[in-house]
């Protein structure tokens, strides 16, 4: 069974450019365009990993990140970053929030999905 | 009516008035003078109503009807005068210690002997007979309560009351000789006569008007017929002169000047008086006119009209009233004389006895106990003067005449006085000749026909004109009749006082001495409490100015007086040494307060080598204040410019630093949107770069992503840099004729595959052609923003209206039916990145500065922005651009 990610994020390309590198690798990839959708998606189909954005609409992706980690069911749930915001202080509020990676944008892709199969093979 | 109980009523008032009169001086010696009372001070004013008012304003209202009125009219019209004249006068005589009016114009003129004298003489010389004239009010009042009284006498009974008016001021006046102290029980004792002749005109003026008749109403009914007019209209074409005269001697009579000037004791007290004196003197008058014509309707021509208010109540048999308007009329005649004689006396004795003693004799024979004398004998002679004129002279004429020539008297001082004030060029020489003049004219006009009529002149001299010269009689001066003997006199006077005035100042100078003074009242707000800074030059020894201090004022305070001020200065007084300048000048005030002006100056000048005052030693000590003010100006002025300063440059730096914080979120926003894209770039180009076996398909629709997303970087930089040169005034607008529909119709045809890929529709609607003056790239790019924001933010489906019309500016609209603006974000919408500021959860959608770069080239356009919106149902955008000028101007012709 493969391992199932999430990405949340609100710019099409964006979307459009992991979800092609992650089916590439073999995950299960699942996608929500905001927060809300996000949370919906995680209640029906527990992800091992998400990769998060953190300004979206309604439900930005620190509460999301929050909910996931102090939910004793999705607690284990690996959350990756993905971010325009690099301010230290934005950093370290998502740390804070429980995640376990923060990951500034521009990324390379490849570091991004080195980073996700690690987090898989934990 | 038994006379002896007249006289013994008369003795027992003037008994009580003493009581009054000491216990207020008890009271003020332990430290609760009433003087200070405003209330006090504004009823001592009304002095101004003699026997004259009480008994006379009925005898000449019932002779010409209203004028009477003008007396009291004149000092009405005249108080809100005081605030400024009489506060100034009463500043500047306490600075000086002056009391007397010959003082006060003296001193301003250099202290001028003869203008003292002068002065003194024809205040004596007018107002003697007003005193007489008290003396016949009394006489002819117990003449009729008493007809039989002279029979029973040795002497008369004028001369019992002079005698007893005499001890009276003896004991309450004169008992130092520092005539700047206070008479706190003269004072009191003079407001409680005003109290008491009030009461009795109100008491008896209301038993005549309800008791013998049946009211107001009643009385005027019997008004006979021929007399109508004289109570319904003022045709005494005498009227404005007698307003001016009373208006006048309310100020410089010397009773009034010493009630008002030198028994003030604060200028404050001034400012009740000014409404409570014109009240008494309405109250006072209340009665009159039914007075005067109840006594013409019962009593027509068998008694004097002045004697109307015993005469009636007697005639209704009432004694005791007819005993209270007595006291009345008695309080009223006393109060007069009382103040008047001192205000003389005090005249007589400093303006003019010891300043010719100190002028003809050795001056060391002027000492405190001498002073006093010389004026207590004034006293005595002044009243007995006016004995004797009231014996001799004034049975001849009705009380009015006399003391309507006694007003023209007085009103020769107002030329000067004002003067003195206001005219800070007029001189000595100016004041000298317009009071000889004046007074000669005055004596001339008024006095002389007078002494005709009782057979002292010949009478060819009012028939035919002296020597038989016509355009000399003293009735009619060059042939000019006036309607009136008073106003033929009062306009000669003034009119010959008031040139000489003019005259005398512009040809000559002022001395040194003058301008010292002339300074100091015209502008005495200046000086303050600086009067020690008047100048004196000169060489004296400090044992002579000891000598003569002790001389005048008594050892114990001229040595109270030389310590305090070594206390307050410091500066030595040793008894050998040259005199202290400042000191003099301290000494010679001490000395005007008892001894007056010129007096006091001749006596500093008799022991001193006196250099005549420099016009420089005035310039440089008025330069020195002058400077003084100057820089203290300069300094608070600098002072409040620093403040101001620090302030501006506390708010630059306030903007500053929030021009700082607003730059530094502009970049890290600006930075943060540029990572979107690049994110985006980078990912594709990584993907197509690592996987060489991407189908074409998929390879172009990344590489298209990665061009889109340029585009939009391209986007975003020249918005930031558009925003940039709008904000730095870089841009300059290239303006042509443009016309404005047709503009919009082109921007929106643009939009033509966006709009039908969302269902949507753009009604444009032109109200007529506009034509504006104005850039078409800049305004392509408003029209383009505002139309892409209302695609952006609008329903599918709906339809977006563009709106173009108005009259003097163009109005363009553009609205949308879309989710519309939350109230709290309106007055943020033009904000740069507003929709990204610091929020995680609105991503924008574009670049959020679009609506920031529309609103300044709106406003480079001078053109306004704004917008309206309703949430869920849609927003507005509406901008005004001015109209192209000639089309403007077609309009509005």
């Amino acid at each position: 069974m493969s391992s199932k990610v999430l990405i949340v994020d609100d710019e099409p390309n964006i979307l459009m450019s992991l979800e092609f590198l992650l089916k590439k690798s073999g995950y299960q990839v699942f996608i929500a365009r905001d927060g809300r959708e996000a949370l919906g998606i995680i209640d029906e189909e527990v992800p091992d990993i998400i990769l998060l954005d953190v300004m979206m609409p309604e439900v930005d992706g620190y509460e999301v990140c929050q909910k996931v980690k102090n939910n004793a069911q999705t607690s284990h749930v690996k959350i990756i970053f993905l971010s325009a915001k690099t301010k230290k202080e934005d950093i370290d509020k998502g740390y804070e929030m429980g995640a376990d990676l923060y990951i500034t944008k521009p990324f390379s892709t490849r570091y991004l999905i080195s980073q996700v199969d690690t987090f898989r093979n934990k | 009516m038994n006379y002896w109980l007249i006289i013994s009523i008369s003795i027992v008032y003037l008994g009580l008035l003493s009581l009054v009169a000491y216990f207020a001086d008890k009271r003020a010696k332990t430290g609760k003078a009433i003087q200070g009372n405003p209330y006090v001070y504004a009823l001592s004013l009304a002095v101004y109503c003699t026997a004259w008012t009480y008994y006379g304003s009925v005898g000449k209202a019932a002779s010409d009807g209203l004028s009477f009125l003008a007396t009291y009219i004149g000092p009405v019209l005249g108080m809100p005068l005081w605030l400024f004249l009489i506060i100034r006068i009463v500043k500047i005589s306490n600075a000086l210690r002056i009391n007397t009016l010959a003082d006060f114009i003296a001193t301003r003129f250099g202290k001028s002997t003869t203008l003292s004298i002068l002065v003194t003489i024809m205040c004596i010389l007018g107002v003697v007979p007003y005193v007489s004239i008290q003396l016949k009010a009394i006489d002819s009042s117990i003449k009729v309560l008493s007809p039989d009284a002279d029979q029973l006498l040795l002497f008369d009974s004028a001369l019992l009351v002079v005698i007893l008016l005499i001890a009276f001021i003896l004991v309450f006046t004169f008992r130092t000789v520092d005539s700047t102290k206070k008479h706190h029980g003269l004072v009191s004792a003079i407001a409680l006569e005003s109290v008491v002749k009030l009461v009795a005109f109100l008491l008896v003026g209301g038993f005549i008007t309800y008791g013998m008749f049946d009211g107001f109403g009643d009385i005027f009914n019997r008004i006979s017929s021929e007399n109508l007019t004289k109570y319904s209209t003022l045709e005494d074409s005498s009227f404005p002169v007698l307003l001016f005269l009373s208006f006048s001697a309310v100020f410089f009579l010397p009773r009034q000047f010493h009630v008002t000037i030198a028994e003030n004791t604060s200028p404050e007290n001034i400012k009740t008086a000014i409404w409570l004196f014109p009240s008494y003197l309405l109250a006072i008058n209340l009665f009159v006119i039914p007075v005067a014509i109840g006594g013409e309707y019962l009593l027509s021509g068998n008694v004097d009209p002045d004697m109307y208010l015993i005469e009636l109540p007697l005639l209704a048999g009432n004694q005791v009233l007819a005993m209270i308007t007595y006291i009345g009329g008695f309080s009223a005649a006393t109060g007069m004389i009382i103040v008047s004689t001192i205000a003389i006396s005090m005249m007589a004795s400093n303006n003019l006895v010891i300043p010719l003693i100190i002028k003809g004799y050795n001056p060391s024979k002027i000492n405190e106990r001498k002073a006093l004398l010389i004026r207590r004998i004034s006293v005595v002679v002044v009243l007995l003067g006016s004995y004797l004129y009231f014996e001799f002279v004034s049975n001849e004429f009705p009380i009015v005449a006399i003391g309507l020539i006694s007003f023209a008297a007085v009103a020769q001082f107002t030329p000067v006085v004002l003067a003195s004030l206001f005219w800070k060029e007029v001189t000595r020489q100016g004041a000298i000749f317009s009071l000889l003049a004046g007074f000669a004219i005055w004596f001339y006009t008024l006095v002389v026909p007078g002494m005709v009529k009782v057979g002292l002149l010949p009478l060819e001299l009012v028939s035919s004109g002296p020597f038989g010269v016509e355009w000399l009689n003293p009735t009619s001066l060059f042939g000019i009749q006036l309607s009136d003997p008073i106003v033929h006199g009062t306009f000669w006077s003034l009119f010959f006082n008031i040139g000489f005035l003019i005259l005398g100042t512009l040809f000559y100078d002022q001395s040194g001495k003058e301008r010292n003074f002339a300074d100091f009242y015209t502008e005495y707000y200046k000086y303050q409490d600086q009067s020690n800074r008047l100048v004196w030059k000169g060489t004296m020894i400090q044992r002579d100015l000891k000598r003569v201090m002790e001389n005048i004022l008594g050892k114990g305070i001229a040595t109270l007086e030389i310590n305090s001020f070594k206390k307050a200065t410091g500066i030595s007084l040793d008894e050998n040494d040259e005199v202290n300048p400042q000191f003099v000048t301290h000494a010679e005030k001490l000395l005007t307060g008892a001894i007056g002006a010129s007096s006091a100056r001749m006596l500093i000048a008799s022991i001193s080598k006196e250099e005549d005052i420099e016009l420089s030693d005035v310039v440089a000590l008025l330069r020195e204040k002058k400077e003084i003010s100057k820089l203290n100006e300069l300094l608070s002025s600098k002072s409040s410019e620093l403040k101001k300063k620090a302030d501006e440059l506390a708010t630059a730096n306030s903007r500053l630093q929030n021009l700082d914080v607003e730059k530094d979120d502009f970049i890290s926003t600006v930075t943060h949107e540029m990572r979107t894209p690049l994110t985006s770039i980078r990912a594709m180009t990584e993907i197509i770069h690592d996987n060489p076996d991407l189908t074409d398909e998929e390879r172009r629709r990344f590489l298209a992503t990665v061009v889109d997303e340029t585009d939009r970087m391209t986007r975003l930089i020249n918005q930031v840099l558009d925003l940039e040169k709008l904000e730095s005034g870089q841009l300059d607008l290239n303006l042509e004729k443009l016309d404005l529909c047709e503009l919009a119709r082109e921007v929106i045809d643009s939009f033509e595959g966006q709009l039908k890929s969302r269902d949507l529709n753009i009604e444009l609607k032109c109200g007529a052609t506009y034509f504006i003056n104005g850039d078409y790239d800049r305004l392509t790019q408003v029209l383009n923003n505002l139309i892409s924001n209302a695609i952006k933010y609008s329903s599918d489906n709906s339809t977006i209206e563009v709106l173009i019309e108005g009259e003097q500016e163009v109005m363009i609209s553009v609205k949308d039916h879309g989710k519309g603006i939350e109230s709290e974000n309106i007055d943020r919408i033009f904000d740069k990145f507003f929709q990204a500021r610091d929020q995680t959860r609105k991503k924008p959608k574009g670049t959020g500065l679009g609506l920031s770069i529309t609103k300044r080239i709106v406003n480079m356009h001078e053109g306004e922005i704004w917008v309206r919106s309703v949430v869920d149902s849609g927003s507005t955008f509406i901008f005004t651009l001015p109209r192209f000028k000639e089309e403007l101007e077609i309009i509005n012709e």
